[in-house]
């Protein structure tokens, strides 16, 4: 992109925007952070200096991860059980299909008609299918079942781990894969040897993606859970309770849910566009 | 007077504990064996109390599932259609009888009582009894005796000036606690927006729980109970506020119902700013740090009221409790036609919290004695006194009100004047055998889930209380016939105990 | 050689594919179809063991008998579109802006991951905390610079705008990440050549950048709307449909029905219902972008 000339007024005035648009985006999380080390009346009050403004307290984090500790922490373990297997499996499936998608030809479906099929899996709400999920984990007692949540979570994303793969596979020279056939190599082989490990950044960024949304994940959780297999976003949920308004508790749990996806997103901020747009715009 | 309280404490100290030792110790063996109880995070605090001083007495443990409260009735549900057996004893609002109770899905305890023995049976308040009962049949325990009640500034309506400027204004004098909701609306009024207890911020009239999907029915239905019918024997024309006995119409869209929309319409105006956003915790914080002059709520406000730090009151001893306020006319719904009468109706509000065992419980024995353990007198006088903060356990055990234990509340924050006044303001609405008991019928969720979807619009001032009602009126018409006429009808009859 | 990689390829090719289309056929398909017999029939999930087959009774209750469905709809309908347009007025206005190299531009990429990456649910608690009308710290800031307080969420008029602008916040980064991805894909000799003409810059922008990005914009749009749509979390976090049901979404409302009521059939139906609506504004959008 070319360099265009500005005045420095133009500078000034744009830096205010970014700053603006910085402010208002990063505040929430900021207002959450300093709320999660108030107590009671500090939390009213819009006082945002620890130590000169208010008397900082770890009463939050306290009830976080000592008085709720063992909901806190079950409910992490959970988090990350249902997150990265229902994202491997994603990732089994996404890649294969992807692969096939990419380097094959289909003549009785077009490949294109197969892949917006995958596509409009991604389309319905969630609820419409929660009822048969619901009546079907019963069937299955897998009620409160991790397992029924990892399946679940799995079809929401399967549909981005397909595109994504795709494109990515796409976007590989074939030459190379041509190489390896002339060389002797059978399909699988080229597939697991060739065109695999080039798609690596690839494979990393569904991974990841696809962990991101299933942390994020509430309603499946919320009705396929119950004791044993209810994650953060619910511990979440519960942190409102009749008690009162206790903001610091709020905060210091919402950001146990924030934090260790926000650091996951900044590994592939290279992808997450492109994730989030299955592949439609290259971020 | 000092040197005679520490006595009567001392005394019902050395006396209550060992004997609390005494009525369940040593006899069951539970070694071995795991108990799951369901409970939200209200009443955990209570389980929190009880679990390690149970499993080392029986030497059961116990696995806590703690939800919600908004995820309670689900996971409830999930349990009685899947019959697994994750939890063997829940506690649950007693309003949820008619689709759990109807449904079959729990253990009928009559039986249990004969086999284990209920020790003071007699000590439960009647109305307390009443509504652990369905169809006749005992279905749960009772563990938490919920009402509404009225609760006012002392130092906004007992000021001989304020008083003096009421009369002028109004011409009559107010009673203390207000008389009927005429009086409600006049003092709320005279009450709103200016500083009357001089701290420097502008005070309100009145404020109540308005917030959707909380618990703001309730509200109106207080007023409802006064203007729809009058205290007596269950039958179709006393103590019956939601439908005609003979006929399943929904009552909702008589002149009494509107009467009441439009009262908690006008009182509206003269609440706070916020007053659509308020839930249960919202309006117990607001109310108890001074907002407002007059307050309808469970008896959990008298408890946030002595507590200063834990939460943030600023009106320790200033609160006059009371019964609900009356109504000067009800709507005799049979010969359509408006009676005048001073009269007041109390009404279960809610009706407090339940222990229940599913059906598909594999530790029937265990929760048996869990919840008769934790529900004793005496325990349960700690979880409602205030010692153990707040719990969310109101008194609904004589014995709470016994003189003799009032050392105990004192221990648990309370001035002694205040105590007496609270415990008579919910004495008087438990004892009393008329009270109006909560919808217990099948679907009972989805009727009351109408009259919050359309009261938050009055609430709002977007519609008028004839337009709410008659759409109400529609709704409950439309769930009575998906649930079945006739069963619905007879479900609600027997509900009042009618035949 | 080239026979072996011939024969290869059709075994290879599908048994690559067929796990994924099973997956989505045993996961998604059936549990579709299985509501789709579920919402003919009469089931209260509370107090019956079985289904009752009713017919269209379902449907015609809710189309024509249920007032509140209508409302949640034309709730939903009116957020879906004013925050897509919000976020993509703002996220183009800001990627155009900054489309240039400037310093700095990779750690604002940072900083707008985070609104994206949050938990929706943590985002609805957190601002539910700021936004309360009593003691809120947007209330306290407004009062302090001698504004008066807003009703954020207790007022039927403001509250579903403050849903709108939750969302915003949280995805307007998307909008504008992904312009200024496509703003870089575009060759930039098409400026120069087109300011040697004397195109002032209102026009370059009208008639070459906008007609160029167009599938890009299209094609975000089409994701925002339909992601949209599913809105809950926000609601059930921050309004609780409230005040006077002007905040209850679609979603919400089918889950009130189905999942808290366990009237398994209306709820079932109702999802139907809701699912050939969202199919049918995709369609329309996928179209429209096959033409642009």
């Amino acid at each position: 992109m070319g360099i265009q000339k500005r005045s420095l007024g133009g500078w000034i005035v744009l830096w205010i925007i970014i700053a603006i648009f910085a402010v208002w985006t990063i505040f929430p999380i900021f207002w959450a952070v300093v709320t999660s080390f108030k107590y009671t009346g500090d939390a009213y009050e819009p006082t945002f200096i620890p130590w000169i403004q208010f008397k900082p307290t770890l009463q939050g984090w306290h009830f976080v991860f000592i008085t709720a500790g063992e909901r806190t922490l079950r409910s992490l373990r959970n988090s990350i059980v249902i997150a990265s297997c229902s994202s491997a499996i994603v990732l089994l499936l996404g890649a294969l299909a992807g692969y096939s998608l990419a380097r094959f030809v289909f003549r009785t479906w077009k490949n294109k008609d197969i892949a917006i099929w995958i596509l409009s899996n991604r389309m319905f709400p969630p609820v419409a299918v929660l009822i048969p999920y619901f009546l079907l984990m019963r069937t299955l007692r897998l009620l409160d079942s991790p397992l029924a949540i990892i399946l679940a979570h799995t079809v929401l994303n399967l549909p981005l781990g397909v595109w994504l793969m795709m494109d990515f596979f796409r976007d590989l020279p074939r030459d190379l894969e041509d190489a390896a056939f002339i060389d002797g190599c059978s399909h699988l082989g080229a597939f697991f040897r060739i065109a695999l490990p080039l798609a690596a950044p690839g494979l990393v960024a569904v991974y990841v993606l696809s962990f991101i949304f299933s942390w994020n994940e509430f309603i499946f959780v919320l009705v396929l859970g119950f004791n044993r297999a209810i994650t953060i976003p619910i511990v979440i949920a519960g942190a409102l309770t009749t008690k009162g308004l206790e903001f610091w508790k709020v905060a210091s749990m919402s950001l146990i849910g924030v934090i260790p996806v926000v650091i996951l997103a900044t590994f592939v901020s290279k992808y997450l566009v492109r994730g989030l747009t299955l592949g439609a715009v290259k971020g | 007077m000092r040197k005679k309280l520490i006595l009567v404490f001392l005394t019902v100290f050395c006396f209550l504990i060992p004997m609390a030792l005494l009525a369940s110790g040593g006899s069951v063996d539970f070694k071995g064996r795991t108990l799951s109880i369901l409970v939200n995070d209200t009443h955990v605090q209570v389980v929190d109390a009880w679990k390690p001083l149970w499993e080392r007495e029986t030497g059961g443990r116990i696995n806590v599932i703690l939800v919600p409260y908004v995820g309670l009735g689900d996971k409830m549900w999930i349990e009685f259609r899947t019959k697994t057996g994750t939890f063997d004893t829940a506690a649950i609002p007693s309003t949820w009888l008619g689709d759990v109770a109807g449904g079959g899905h729990v253990v009928k305890l009559d039986p249990l009582f004969e086999k284990y023995g209920y020790p003071d049976w007699d000590d439960i308040l009647p109305a307390i009894q009443t509504i652990c009962k369905w169809a006749g049949e005992t279905v749960a325990f009772p563990y938490d005796g919920d009402c509404h009640m009225t609760y006012y500034r002392k130092d906004a309506l007992e000021v001989p000036e304020y008083q003096q400027k009421f009369r002028q204004k109004y011409g009559y004098d107010y009673h203390m606690p207000p008389k009927d909701w005429d009086e409600v609306r006049d003092i709320s009024e005279f009450f709103d927006r200016w500083d009357w207890d001089k701290d420097g911020e502008i005070n309100y009239g009145v404020a109540f729980i308005a917030q959707q999907k909380t618990q703001a029915q309730w509200e109106v239905l207080n007023i409802i109970a006064q203007y729809a019918t009058k205290a007596g024997p269950p039958t179709n024309t006393t103590s019956n506020i939601f439908f005609n006995t003979d006929t399943m119409e929904p009552l909702c869209n008589t002149p009494g119902w509107i009467e009441a929309f439009r009262t908690i319409q006008e009182l509206t105006e003269f609440a706070p700013p916020g007053l659509l956003g308020y839930g249960y915790s919202e309006f117990r914080y607001a109310y108890v740090s001074g907002l407002a002059g007059l307050g309808f709520d469970w008896g959990d406000v008298g408890i946030m009221e002595q507590y200063p730090d834990e939460y943030g009151s600023k009106v320790k001893g200033k609160l006059g409790y009371g019964p609900l306020p009356g109504a000067k006319k009800y709507w005799d719904h049979l010969n359509e036609k408006w009676v005048y009468e001073d009269h007041q109706v109390n009404f279960l509000n809610f009706g407090g919290w339940v222990w229940i065992i599913p059906k598909s419980a594999k530790n029937v024995d265990m929760a048996y004695n869990w919840v008769v353990y934790i529900t004793n007198p005496e325990r349960s006088l700690l979880d409602a006194c205030g010692i153990h903060g707040y719990t969310g356990v109101n008194p609904f055990r004589k014995s709470h009100f016994d003189p003799a234990v009032i050392g105990l509340w004192e221990r648990g924050g309370w001035d002694s004047n205040a105590v007496i006044g609270y415990q008579k303001a919910i004495m008087d609405i438990l004892t009393d055998p008329y009270a109006v008991t909560d919808l217990r019928i099948p679907g009972g969720e989805r009727y009351y889930d109408a009259l919050d979807y359309h009261l938050a619009e009055v609430l709002a001032g977007i519609t008028t209380p004839e337009k709410a009602c008659a759409a109400l009126y529609d709704d409950w018409v439309r769930i009575t016939n998906e649930y079945g006429k006739e069963s619905q009808k007879r479900y609600y009859r027997q509900s009042l105990g009618l035949k | 050689m080239k026979l072996k990689y011939a024969d290869h390829k059709d075994v290879i090719k599908w048994a690559f594919l067929l796990p994924c289309l099973g997956y989505l056929v045993l996961m998604a398909i059936f549990p579709l179809v299985w509501s789709l017999s579920l919402s003919f029939t009469r089931w209260l999930g509370t107090i019956m063991e079985k289904p009752q087959w009713t017919g269209l009774t379902n449907f015609r209750n809710i189309l024509f008998e249920d007032p509140r469905f209508w409302k949640a709809l034309w709730f939903t309908v009116r957020f879906v579109s004013l925050a897509v347009t919000f976020q993509l007025g703002i996220g183009l206005g800001m990627a155009y802006l900054l489309r240039n190299n400037f310093r700095g531009r990779s750690f604002l990429r940072v900083l707008f991951l985070v609104p994206m990456a949050c938990p929706p649910i943590a985002v609805a608690f957190l601002w539910k905390m700021m936004l309360h009308p009593d003691i809120g710290v947007i209330n306290s800031a407004l009062q302090m610079v001698g504004l008066p307080k807003v009703r954020w969420t207790t007022s039927v008029l403001v509250a579903p705008f403050t849903i709108v602008m939750v969302d915003v916040w949280e995805w307007t980064p998307f909008m504008f990440l992904a312009l200024l991805a496509a703003f870089e894909a575009l060759p930039v000799e098409l400026d120069d050549a087109a300011a040697i003409d004397g195109a002032s810059n209102f026009q370059i922008f009208r008639n070459i950048t906008i007609p160029l990005i167009a599938p890009v914009i299209v094609t975000i749009v089409l994701i925002r709307v339909i992601d949209a749509f599913k809105l809950f979390e926000l609601v059930f976090g921050i309004t609780s449909c409230g005040p006077a049901n002007a905040t209850e979404s679609l979603s919400y409302y089918v889950y009130l029905t189905g999942i808290k009521w366990f009237d398994l059939g209306k709820g079932a139906a109702m999802s139907w219902v809701f699912l050939l609506i969202v199919l049918g504004i995709s369609l329309v959008l996928f179209r429209f972008r096959k033409t642009v």
